[in-house]
């Protein structure tokens, strides 16, 4: 039976926590209607991550691979935002498309360059696993998972305010553009944190299906936060031990109980009576 | 004091003449309608009154203010009412937390609301009527109620002049008449009223002057000089409805979205 107080376990309740705030990030995205985004944000992350080991293994310098994938994630997603801006939600899906297809492509032409040892580091990325994260890891997420946090409590208002009605908002006198481009900048950041700790195939499991539950089953935006973090959480901790007790992979085994929620809760909601 | 003056105002959006050499000259309070086909330019109009969009050309001036040159001022005296489709229904918003953006956008962050502007926003949401949904969620709201909420939200600071973008889209006739009775009433306590609309049949008899536009001033005045066949069909084309209704004439054009 594996220690429940082992240091790599207590590192993963850490990332799990890290995980239940950058849900937050997660709800923001689904409320300015743009909930595909931290996926895409997290695929930038996996581009970014490649060129950080390929820079260390080509250059010969210590280059945190962790450090360009948050990088490349945020240019990314405020690309995104800049040519939205000018062209609408079609032409934001078609940056993010290309964002996508850009990192994926990066991804496979390094992973093709890189020695067996390095494509283990890489592959990290895609599949992450929450078990493996070290003490570097761990500070590094929280760091840039409190700064979206502050941020995102600082300007909470402001946030709300141009997802529900940015031309109001600016007519109001707010500068929406600007807080737009703080909601961009915060799903790159939160999306690449998700990428380090999950894995990219599986962000949009963590960070926007409790987010898409909560909006569902909640009557306020404090709920709707609320209940996206404790959903996070739960699926978190009981994806956690259900892979420690069944010997599954554990990034996984947290997806699965995060769509499994989304689906119950759907399927609840659609067979409660009405009233 | 005039609410709006406009002279050889030119607006081009992605290439395209939005707004060609508008003239306009509307004094202050004023009830005025503006009307015209789609993609006219009304609501690119009033983006321009509120400094959104920066003119190619011209020269404009909101309660005697330039909007690109003093946005803030203008805006803080100016209340805008968006049509209702632009509003996001992603978000789970409480309708009184709608009406309080209004206050706490003139705040600095983290822009708590106070007692004072709890009180306030009780206040208004009882002058238009829908006080008891407070705590309701802004989409789970009537049409009607969403633009009552939508205009409680535009007044609650208190503008000079009120700027609606076809508040009456996809209403009902009762809606319809409690809004336009709301609007009168701001009318007569001093708020000029600029109201972007495809019907006026409803407040034909209420507004000082419209508004005919189609990139262009085509007309403007009072209704009855202004609501003419000619004028009506050189803009709708022949395949509008008109009728008679007294003092002016009445139309119905077929691009209506309402």
């Amino acid at each position: 039976m594996v220690d429940p107080l082992s240091p790599f376990l207590i590192k993963a309740y850490v990332a799990v926590i890290i995980m239940a705030a950058t849900s937050i990030i997660g709800s923001m995205s689904v409320l300015r209607g743009i909930a595909y985004m931290p996926a895409e944000a997290a695929h930038a992350a996996l581009g970014g991550a490649a060129l950080g080991i390929l820079f260390g293994y080509v250059a010969n310098i210590t280059v945190d691979p962790y450090v360009v994938a948050a990088i490349f994630a945020s240019i990314t997603t405020l690309f995104a935002g800049y040519v939205g801006r000018r062209g609408g939600s079609e032409a934001i899906a078609t940056a993010l498309a290309g964002a996508l297809t850009l990192g994926v492509s990066i991804y496979a032409f390094v992973r093709y360059i890189l020695p067996a040892q390095l494509r283990v580091v890489l592959d990290g990325y895609l599949v992450g696993d929450i078990l493996l994260l070290g003490d570097s890891d761990i500070v590094t997420l929280s760091i840039l998972t409190m700064v979206c946090m502050v941020i995102f409590a600082i300007f909470y208002n402001e946030i709300i305010y141009v997802c529900f009605d940015p031309e109001g908002a600016e007519a109001m006198g707010m500068n929406a553009s600007f807080y737009d481009f703080m909601i961009f900048f915060l799903i790159g950041l939160a999306g690449s944190v998700a990428t380090k700790t999950v894995g990219t195939l599986i962000v949009y499991a963590l960070m926007i299906a409790p987010a898409i539950t909560a909006k569902e089953l909640s009557k306020s935006i404090n709920g709707m936060l609320t209940l996206s973090v404790t959903l996070t959480l739960v699926a978190g901790y009981g994806g956690l031990a259900f892979s420690i007790i069944f010997n599954m992979p554990s990034s996984g085994s947290i997806a699965i109980f995060a769509s499994a929620i989304y689906v119950g809760a759907i399927l609840a909601k659609r067979l409660a009576p009405k009233r | 004091m005039k609410s709006v003056e406009t002279s050889g105002l030119t607006v081009r959006l992605n290439g395209f003449e939005a707004l060609s050499n508008v003239t306009l000259s509307l004094n202050h309070p004023t009830f005025t309608a503006i009307i015209g086909p789609n993609g006219a330019g009304k609501t690119t109009l009033l983006k321009t009154m509120l400094g959104l969009i920066r003119p190619q050309s011209g020269n404009i001036r909101v309660m005697g203010l330039d909007p690109i040159k003093e946005p803030k001022k203008v805006r803080s005296m100016v209340g805008y009412v968006p049509q209702r489709d632009r509003v996001s229904f992603f978000v789970p918003m409480k309708t009184k937390d709608v009406v309080m953006m209004s206050r706490l956008t003139s705040k600095r962050p983290p822009r708590w609301a106070t007692e004072y502007d709890e009180i306030v926003v009780r206040k208004v949401l009882r002058i238009v009527g829908v006080e008891d949904l407070a705590d309701r969620r802004f989409d789970e709201l009537s049409g009607g109620q969403q633009q009552k909420v939508l205009i409680a939200r535009a007044i609650v600071s208190e503008p000079r002049l009120l700027l609606l973008d076809e508040p009456f889209n996809g209403i009902d006739v009762r809606s319809q008449y409690e809004i336009t009775n709301l609007i009168t009433g701001l009318k007569e306590s001093g708020v000029s009223i600029i109201i972007v609309t495809h019907d006026v049949s409803d407040i034909i008899n209420l507004i000082d002057n419209i508004v005919i536009l189609y990139r262009r001033v085509v007309a403007a005045g009072k209704p009855e000089d202004v609501l003419k066949e000619d004028i009506l069909k050189s803009v709708y084309g022949d395949r509008i409805r008109i009728c008679s209704y007294e003092p002016c004439l009445m139309f119905v054009p077929r691009d209506s979205h309402g």
